[in-house]
């Protein structure tokens, strides 16, 4: 249900297994896809987000309670007293803390990321495997990844033939 | 079964593919053969669009005559060999790792003090089994004799790929006689929009990576070859001239010609002037002789 709290209107967010989370609208604007839904008025009460489980939604809305800009009355306050670059360096140490997460959870969070269009968690999710991609051989990639090589021998022969200016 | 969720391959293609595309070229060809799920996804033309430049300049007629099947074929197909430009003086690749844009000017594309007087300099044939192992220009201009050397090669920066580093070279072969292009150094320049650097090159010298545990590279100046008693030869012992740091040398190539870099310049977002290259010798009062100069490179550099 939406409700109104001290001026904020809230949002309420409902995952596939029934669990629901009732957010600042702006929070749940982070999310471009929930944006366009709010704009389009698509958006009742509750929206129902498929695909994303209760775990991994939590933590999704956790990462745009801390990354919605700190406008308004309580944010104006905040920006005050704290200096930009420190407010920066923050949110960049709290990221780090963020990913901290096993690889399943980081693979969920990625497609809860461009599903809900959030670009800075779709950044934020992908870089290790794009570190991952960018500094390892295959079989490191393989292996951190948990991705099966499904070629045959000689199949993968010709692939590695094809890109070899990629293995030099 | 696999499907344990730690499975990256369960991401849908479209992601997977813009993960790719965050990587670099070479590292979207190894992902080709990480498996069959990477390689619908590191072969898409989604990933290969973001390695192009977006703007690719008009080639001549016929350079891709068979337009590749595909955005990862038209990159390979650019980053393998230089393709010409319109009018056949100016080529260009594809660098393999970053998709920058570089070039090459032709000797005919350069302005030459002097090179249309034969006087001075001549213009000659190259090999066909050279041009075919550089798929490049046919022509180089050999410096017969001259006081005064001055060679400007120029290129707009909006040709190149925005937020790049580049260096220029001057790619060059010595005569099989030479002399006067040790001492006095050239002065080479460049300029880009207003903006000059100089340093110093010598191109009768060559340096190469040294062999030794230390790396120190090991330079130093050909002795000139004249194939006559030349009385204009300085008389000045070739190991007085002092090789410092701040004086570019030559190196070889893979394809047997040498070069030397002239400068380098960044060329930022939206940048928009020339860029001027330049490399002269013409304060010596000295008669040189010997250089072929086969063009200019402009590519990028790491």
């Amino acid at each position: 249900m939406a409700t109104r709290e001290a001026g904020k209107k809230m949002i309420m967010l409902k995952s596939p297994d029934g669990m629901e989370f009732e957010v600042e609208e702006a929070v749940a604007m982070e999310s471009q896809t929930i944006r366009k839904m709010i704009e389009d008025d698509c958006a009742d009460t509750a929206i129902l987000i498929p695909n994303i489980n209760s775990k991994i939604l939590s933590r999704v809305i956790e990462y745009c309670n801390k990354h919605v800009p700190t406008t308004g009355a309580t944010g104006a306050a905040a920006s005050d007293t704290v200096a930009p670059a420190a407010l920066a360096e923050d949110l960049k140490i709290w990221d780090a803390e963020f990913i901290k997460v096993n690889r399943a959870t980081r693979f969920n969070l990625i497609q809860a990321a461009s599903y809900l269009n959030i670009k800075g968690l779709l950044d934020l999710t992908s870089q290790t495997t794009i570190d991952t991609i960018s500094d390892n051989s295959l079989e490191e990639i393989r292996s951190f990844l948990s991705t099966k090589n499904d070629y045959l021998p000689e199949e993968e022969q010709t692939i590695r033939r094809e890109n070899q200016w990629a293995f030099q | 079964m696999e499907g344990d969720g730690n499975e990256i391959s369960r991401l849908p293609e479209e992601l997977l593919a813009s993960i790719i595309s965050l990587t670099s070229p070479p590292d979207a060809g190894r992902c080709a053969a990480v498996s069959r799920a990477f390689l619908a996804a590191a072969d898409s033309d989604a990933v290969w669009s973001s390695f192009l430049p977006r703007d690719l300049p008009r080639f001549a007629q016929g350079v891709l005559r068979r337009a590749p099947p595909s955005k990862k074929g038209l990159f390979r197909c650019l980053s393998d060999q230089p393709a010409l430009l319109p009018g056949n003086f100016v080529s260009m690749w594809l660098d393999r790792a970053t998709g920058a844009k570089c070039y090459m000017l032709s000797a005919r594309s350069l302005h030459i003090s002097w090179g249309e007087t034969r006087q001075y300099w001549e213009w000659i044939k190259l090999r066909s089994d050279e041009i075919q192992a550089n798929k490049s220009f046919g022509e180089a201009a050999q410096l017969r004799g001259a006081w005064w050397l001055l060679i400007r090669g120029e290129i707009h920066s909006t040709m190149l790929s925005p937020n790049s580093k580049y260096a220029a070279y001057m790619v060059f072969k010595l005569a099989d006689v030479f002399f006067n292009l040790d001492f006095p150094f050239q002065e080479a320049s460049i300029s880009v929009g207003g903006n000059d650097s100089t340093r110093q090159v010598c191109l009768q010298a060559c340096v190469e990576d040294g062999d030794g545990d230390d790396g120190v590279p090991c330079k130093h100046i050909l002795r000139a070859i004249a194939s006559w008693e030349n009385q204009q030869l300085p008389r000045t012992s070739y190991h007085a001239i002092p090789l410092t740091d701040d004086v570019m040398l030559p190196r070889k190539r893979a394809d047997s010609w040498m070069e030397v870099e002239l400068g380098e310049f960044y060329n930022g977002q939206g940048c928009d002037s020339e860029v001027s290259v330049c490399l002269k010798e013409t304060e010596g009062g000295v008669w040189k002789s010997g250089l072929i100069v086969w063009g200019i490179e402009i590519r990028t550099k790491r």
